[in-house]
């Protein structure tokens, strides 16, 4: 006397959900029920008129706009009044403005900003994503090629000394054990055509890449760069030195991760 | 999946709030709205429901930390669905499987009105808005598992974390839904075949 599958085995197998020790005797079970065979048959038809046919809806425009709308890290809440008036006077005289005139206007938004003194839309913001996506490659290759540092200590004071001959610039290196961010060591990297100084770190599971290089430039304050391939990027200035910290940890871990570094 | 109770405390930063809202929030929109749309059955209501649905998301996205952000999204996206049906269409409620009445009464298959010969691209229209008309009118729980699995091809296993419920009972009510929705589209293609 055969075995009866469950009624609903055939949908596992439509859906793929079936276990491999289920399979085995699903299997069998096919073979010598035709009804069985072609009830697949007409679940798996079923299942293809769905995913071919049914409409999948996209979230309106409209709807979306507002909600897109709320300004990104760097830039506060609300323009200020009279770069607000400048870009609506811009949108009225011109209905349908070609691209370049948007990137005109950000750029017309920069100018006015910096000279404001505030650092909302710098030089860097048009090389950021770039940035980013080096470094979140330079994250991946450091994992998957087992290259993640070439000088392995949880000792702040053997790993700063050993940047020290290497690099023209001397990063600051800090013990976060405590803090839940063990130091694991450091590593020489390079972005771009820079040579960067790496330090890794652990948090739980996950492995944190900072990434260090002089930088007058940088801005100062903590704000998330793009995220990358699901690995999140953090980035801040001290000390003349631009700071990219990035990993698959979660944004809030990693804010935290680097509170305490700048600590 | 329940990270209310610490999500929106006072003095959450804004701005990473805003940046994990569109991290991990904006991505996932339009499988929301797709989930809110099927589920609602029409744009305004559907907008409607989207619009609380990402104002919670919004508001809980600082104590989100799990691995999957879609299907979060998603499950607010149903409850909020489900909450407007509970008040607006209690009668859409009935559990999959139990209703025996005959929905598809109202329901004429739009080939029936095509004269013999209509070309292939006016059948696959026709099949299009058939088999969307008979989505439509299954209750709601058997349409949501559809939607997800067929249309966002989520795993049981996220499903049944996007409705709440036991893995068993996505697969019983995806079964039920398939075996009615079978049904229906065997008996309005005999209805619609000229005789």
């Amino acid at each position: 006397m055969k075995p009866e599958p469950h009624p609903d085995f055939l949908d596992r197998l439509v859906d793929g959900e079936a276990t491999p020790a289920e399979l085995a005797q699903l299997e069998a079970h096919l073979a010598s029920c035709p009804t069985c065979r072609a009830e697949l048959a007409a679940k798996r038809n079923l299942s293809a008129a769905i995913r071919q046919q049914a409409t999948r809806y996209a979230a309106p425009a409209g709807l979306m706009e507002k909600w897109k709308a709320i300004p990104s890290l760097p830039v506060p809440a609300e323009p200020p009044a009279q770069t607000a008036e400048l870009l609506t006077f811009r949108t009225r005289t011109r209905p349908a403005p070609p691209r370049w005139l948007g990137l005109a206007a950000s750029i017309a938004l920069a100018m006015v900003f910096s000279a404001g003194g505030m650092h909302l839309i710098d030089r860097q913001t048009v090389q950021t994503d770039v940035l980013a996506d080096e470094i979140v490659s330079s994250h991946i290759r450091s994992l998957e090629a087992s290259h993640l540092y070439d000088v392995q200590s949880t000792d702040q004071h053997t790993v700063k000394p050993w940047f020290a001959g290497r690099l023209s610039f001397s990063p600051p290196v800090k013990e976060l054990a405590e803090q839940g961010f063990p130091l694991l060591g450091g590593r020489l990297d390079y972005l771009g055509r820079r040579q960067v100084a790496a330090l890794v770190y652990r948090h739980g599971g996950h492995i944190i890449n900072l990434f260090i290089w002089p930088d007058a430039d940088a801005t100062a304050g903590v704000s998330p760069g793009p995220a990358e391939q699901g690995y999140n990027t953090l980035r801040w200035a001290q000390e003349g030195m631009a700071f990219w910290a990035v990993s698959d940890v979660n944004l809030g871990d990693l804010q935290s991760f680097a509170d305490h570094f700048r600590d | 999946m329940s990270d209310e109770p610490v999500a929106d405390k006072p003095g959450a930063d804004d701005k990473i709030r805003t940046a994990l809202f569109e991290r991990l929030v904006l991505p996932y929109a339009d499988s929301a709205y797709n989930l809110a749309r099927w589920l609602t059955r029409n744009d305004a209501d559907a907008e409607d429901v989207m619009q609380d649905a990402l104002l919670r998301a919004y508001r809980f996205v600082g104590g989100f930390g799990g691995e999957n952000p879609r299907a979060w999204l998603l499950s607010i996206v149903r409850n909020a669905c489900f909450t407007w049906i509970k008040r607006n269409r209690p009668r859409d409620m009935v559990p999959i499987g139990e209703d025996e009445g005959d929905t598809l009464g109202t329901i004429v298959p739009l080939w029936a009105a095509e004269p013999v010969g209509a070309d292939q691209l006016l059948e696959r229209q026709a099949d299009r808005a058939l088999l969307d008309r008979l989505m439509e009118a299954m209750p709601a729980e058997g349409r949501e598992v559809l939607v997800l699995r067929e249309l966002e091809e989520l795993s049981y296993k996220d499903i049944a974390e996007i409705i709440g419920v036991p893995i068993g009972t996505v697969m019983s009510r995806l079964a039920r839904a398939r075996q009615r929705l079978q049904t229906d589209w065997q008996r309005a293609a005999a209805r619609g075949r000229p005789a």
